[in-house]
């Protein structure tokens, strides 16, 4: 029994910084890398990290099934009205109301604030976010938001270990990413926001039939009033966000490894130093005609086959 | 040319350095360093590097940062000591000079080594000794891990103060870092021990006391591998664990990834891979490594030309390329690839006897290819000769091209005469054998060198001393290399199913089931011929009179030629002496006790006793020509390395 009613989940709609891009001019314009002749166009994706927050919410929802009334989940995304596959996503996903808020101005604080205007006061006992985006890593809406909501704030969190509920309290049992490779076990009381890490939770796949027909549906729109200026909402702090924002320092993207490769943990070493010798493969053998006949009782052949499989990263 | 390249040498930016292309000459033992320090030699040996192009230089391999690493018997650079500041500052003026970023290597070997040179007692995480050296260390108590660590950080600053720009921690060959992280090797309990967590503690006290100790503005790169190849060792799995939390720590500015490990001999031989292994053979463990780190990775591994290279980096495999090797054999690699000029690099073949090989043994590097390596101070300069002369080479081998060469740069006219159709010399057959066939680029390199030079070259022409005197030479170059020699062991003249190693690898083995290689060439001819006869589907047992089959060797050469001997079945006996051969019998003795021993049914006999000269071209020529010089294996049959190096020293003089 969670006693989890309500979750927001923060998400944004992002270019693909894993891509090879460039920034070409002052203003940080971004191009596909080798300029407009490659016939490379930019691919924009839910932030990864962001689909882990929304999958940790589905998580916590499908582990209390039948513990209660069903949790309720909204997705926000601060974003223009190009920009909102992030919230089809969201929806086919299993979220069960999605809502882009246009935003005020750019950068970190700008989205904060909107978030809050928005999700403030609105019962929500966890607010889920991405620990950083792809595309400026700034890693800093989660913080800026939990401190405009009033609430603790947990980031890099990368395993929910449990959340319970006692004497009326609701407390999250969590594990975050520290440096050195060190986990940092921490309880948390509920409400709380928490920033979790693109790993925290596997995305899982959703069907072809369900993103069409999401995508189908529109989307909601809310504007801020516009009678508040954000330095106005985020006092002091806001000065050193906005202009950390602006000095912010755009390290160019790293290509992504196009072949992988990895032998079968299960060989010996003197048999992996062969494997390499010979080219990764059985010494004289092209492994792409290579065939073998497994025979044994229907454990083993399973487990055969899910190592090949595994191996060869078809699963 | 250059969008060949475009990656390869296109600028990365590590911790405010910029680095002028993405070509790394890791560190390196070169057994080179004086008394401890960075000397003329080892500068000079630099230098050619960077006059050559090459963009981040991680110099002094397995430079020592305190005085109880064993490095003595590798003459490394030592770094404990406030003296060598002078030197290092001389060294990275040199080097910057040329635009390159010069980074250096430190590390403590722990009990990688033996303490019987320096005396000094080793220590290592726990008292288990390296299979490879065979010492036991001492376990490090809490106090003299501070003490390294302190050292570290003492030998970071000094590299600092001598004007260099980052250190790399050498978290690799099974160092002390790397010799904590292993379980094989440190069985501790207490906070340096245990999981994982307390394994990787000294490293990074290690990390955190060099960054505290330099600042921000200093790189700190680490070298670990990605996979040991050590049963129970650290795998790729485990390797990438570790690089990411390493990522996560903060303070590390790039990873360098090789393969293998110190600590055995296999694992050993892994680490600076060899012709037995296929091209940019680890570059999968740098990729795999880069899937979980944020920093730039260092592709490391037989990567040996810039098509390779940039294929490497084009794929996302490394940030970086470690072309080590590849500029000892040419150090100027990076400018004639970047000018389109392809096929005037001379291509590491991987061959290792010439460096890494001489360095296991406690020798100077040099390069079977480049007699120039090691040599710089006095042949970096190959001055053209006063008066140009007529030369006239007589054979077509490494020793007779690498002189036809080297007279035609110092300007002389030189004809070369080959009895063969092509030329190549005994390179043409020792390509034939396993694992062998990198030794064709030699042989291409030195003939479209000949060519591009004018050397006039005959073939197919068995110079006479007639036809050598008919060109009025003024200096003969004889290099008429040498035959198999057949060894005086009686029977053996009259046995008809013996062949020598030589008809093996050239494709003539006779028929016959069970063979019986006698090896006392001791190098790769006996072991390739057996390995031939092997993959034939033969029955083989190779016997030596040495304390080893394939005695001679090298440390990385021998493992890998084992493990596919073994593999493929062979039988292998060191320490008889063949006595006689009666019929299919053949009989040895104990080269010590004496006693006998004897192989029956043999149907083929092989015998590997190296070479005799081929040097009557020379005697006949003696007191004809005004300078007559008998070079390589027809002066006396040594190895490759002899050939080329003397083929050079002797034609400078001329």
């Amino acid at each position: 029994m969670t006693g989890i009613r309500k979750i927001a989940v923060c998400l944004k709609e992002v270019v693909d910084a894993r891509l090879p891009l460039q920034v070409v001019s002052a203003s940080g314009e971004i191009v596909p890398a080798g300029g407009a002749g490659k016939e490379l166009e930019l691919v924009r994706l839910i932030n990864p990290a962001d689909r882990t927050a929304l999958e940790t919410a589905i998580q916590i929802r499908e582990r209390s099934a039948g513990q209660g009334p069903e949790i309720g989940i909204d997705a926000f995304s601060v974003a223009k009205a190009a920009s909102e596959s992030a919230l089809h996503y969201a929806l086919a996903r299993g979220a069960d109301q999605a809502e882009r808020l246009e935003p005020e101005k750019e950068g970190a604080p700008y989205t904060a604030l909107t978030l809050a205007r928005r999700i403030l006061g609105r019962g929500y006992d966890l607010v889920l976010c991405g620990d950083e985006t792809l595309d400026n890593s700034c890693a800093a809406v989660g913080p800026l938001l939990a401190e405009l909501l009033h609430l603790p704030v947990a980031t890099t969190v990368c395993r929910i270990r449990e959340i319970r509920r006692g004497n009326g309290i609701m407390h999250a049992a969590l594990e975050r990413r520290m440096g050195r490779g060190y986990r940092q076990v921490v309880s948390i009381r509920l409400p709380a926001l928490l920033t979790v890490t693109e790993d925290a939770a596997p995305a899982k796949y959703v069907s072809a039939a369900r993103l069409r027909a999401a995508s189908g549906i529109k989307i909601g729109v809310w504007e801020p009033p516009s009678d508040q200026g954000a330095e106005d909402t985020l006092g002091d702090g806001a000065g050193v966000g906005l202009r950390w924002a602006q000095d912010e320092k755009r390290v160019p993207p790293r290509a992504r490894v196009k072949k992988k490769f990895r032998l079968d943990p299960g060989l010996s070493a003197s048999d992996r130093v062969k494997m390499i010798m010979s080219g990764g493969m059985s010494e004289g053998s092209n492994p792409a005609r290579t065939s073998s006949v497994l025979e044994g009782d229907l454990d083993y052949l399973s487990e055969q086959i899910f190592r090949f499989l595994k191996h060869h990263e078809f699963i | 040319m250059a969008d060949q390249f475009e990656h390869l040498f296109s600028p990365i930016e590590i911790r405010n350095k910029t680095i002028k292309n993405r070509i790394v000459s890791t560190a390196h033992v070169t057994v080179f360093a004086e008394d401890g320090m960075p000397g003329e030699r080892l500068r000079r040996y630099y230098l050619e590097k960077a006059k050559g192009g090459t963009g981040l230089f991680i110099c002094f391999g397995s430079a020592s940062v305190h005085p109880s690493s064993p490095a003595l018997d590798w003459k490394v650079v030592e770094l404990y000591d406030d003296r060598v500041i002078p030197y290092l500052k001389k060294f990275s003026d040199t080097l910057h000079e040329y635009g390159a970023v010069v980074m250096s290597q430190i590390t403590h070997r722990g009990r990688r080594g033996r303490s019987n040179l320096t005396w000094e007692r080793l220590i290592g995480p726990s008292a288990i000794k390296e299979p490879n050296h065979r010492e036991v260390p001492g376990v490090m108590t809490p106090a003299q891990a501070e003490m390294i660590v302190q050292a570290f950080a003492d030998a970071a600053m000094r590299v600092k103060k001598g004007g260099f720009d980052g250190v790399e921690i050498s978290a690799a060959h099974c160092h002390l870092v790397d010799q904590f992280w292993s379980p094989l090797n440190n069985t501790r309990t207490d906070e340096f021990g245990g999981d994982l967590e307390g394994r990787l503690r000294f490293g990074f006290m290690v990390i955190e006391k060099i960054r505290e100790a330099v600042g921000e503005d200093f790189i700190v790169g680490i070298r670990i591998t990605g996979d040991d190849f050590i049963e129970g060792g650290l795998k790729n799995e485990t390797m990438c664990e570790i690089a990411q939390r390493i990522s996560e720590h903060g303070m590390i500015d790039y990873f360098n990834i090789i393969g293998g490990s110190g600590e055995t001999h296999a694992g050993e031989a892994a680490t600076v891979p060899s012709m037995n292994y296929p091209l940019a053979c680890y570059s999968y463990l740098a990729a795999n490594i880069r899937e979980v780190v944020q920093e730039p990775v260092i592709a490391v591994g037989r990567i040996t030309d810039p098509v390779i290279a940039e294929k490497v980096l084009a794929e996302g495999q490394g940030d970086l390329v470690a072309m080590t090797r590849a500029m000892i054999a040419d150090p100027y690699l990076p400018r004639k690839a970047k000018e389109g000029r392809l096929d005037e690099i001379r291509q590491c073949m991987g061959y290792n006897e010439g460096c890494i090989d001489r360095q296991y043994r406690g020798m100077t590097i040099g390069c079977v290819q480049n007699p120039v390596i090691g040599n710089e101070k006095e042949w970096a300069e190959l001055p053209r000769a006063p008066r140009p002369k007529k030369v006239v080479v007589v054979g077509g081998g490494p020793a007779g091209m690498e002189a036809a060469r080297t007279a035609r740069l110092r300007g002389h006219e030189v004809v070369l005469f080959e009895k063969n159709s092509q030329v190549g010399g005994q390179l043409n057959i020792a390509k034939l054998a396993p694992k062998r066939t990198d030794f064709d680029g030699m042989a291409r390199w030195l003939e479209i060198q000949m060519r591009k030079l004018e050397v006039e070259v005959r073939l197919g022409k068995e110079a006479t001393a007639e036809m050598v005197l008919a060109e009025k030479p003024d200096v003969v170059i004889v290099a008429t290399g040498a035959v198999p020699l057949k060894p005086p062991i009686p029977g053996l003249a009259d046995c008809p199913h013996a062949v020598s190693s030589w008809d093996v690898i050239s494709g003539r083995a006779p028929k016959g089931e069970r063979v019986l290689v006698l090896d006392d060439q001791a190098g790769m001819e006996s072991v390739g011929a057996a390995e031939m006869l092997l993959e034939q589907g033969r029955d083989v047992e190779v016997i030596s009179p040495h304390f080893s089959v394939g005695e001679d060797l090298g440390p990385t050469t021998k493992p890998p030629v084992y493990a596919r001997l073994y593999s493929k079945g062979c039988r292998m006996q060191a320490t008889w002496e063949p006595v006689k051969i009666e019929g299919r019998t053949v009989h040895f003795k104990n080269a010590f006790a004496g006693t006998p021993m004897e192989r029956k049914e043999i149907d083929l006999v092989v015998y590997s006793y190296g070479g005799i000269s081929l040097d009557s071209l020379a005697r006949e020529l003696e007191g004809k020509v005004s300078e007559l010089h008998n070079i390589g294996d027809s002066y006396a049959p040594r190895s490759l390395h002899h050939a080329v190096l003397e083929a050079h020293k002797i034609l400078r003089e001329v």
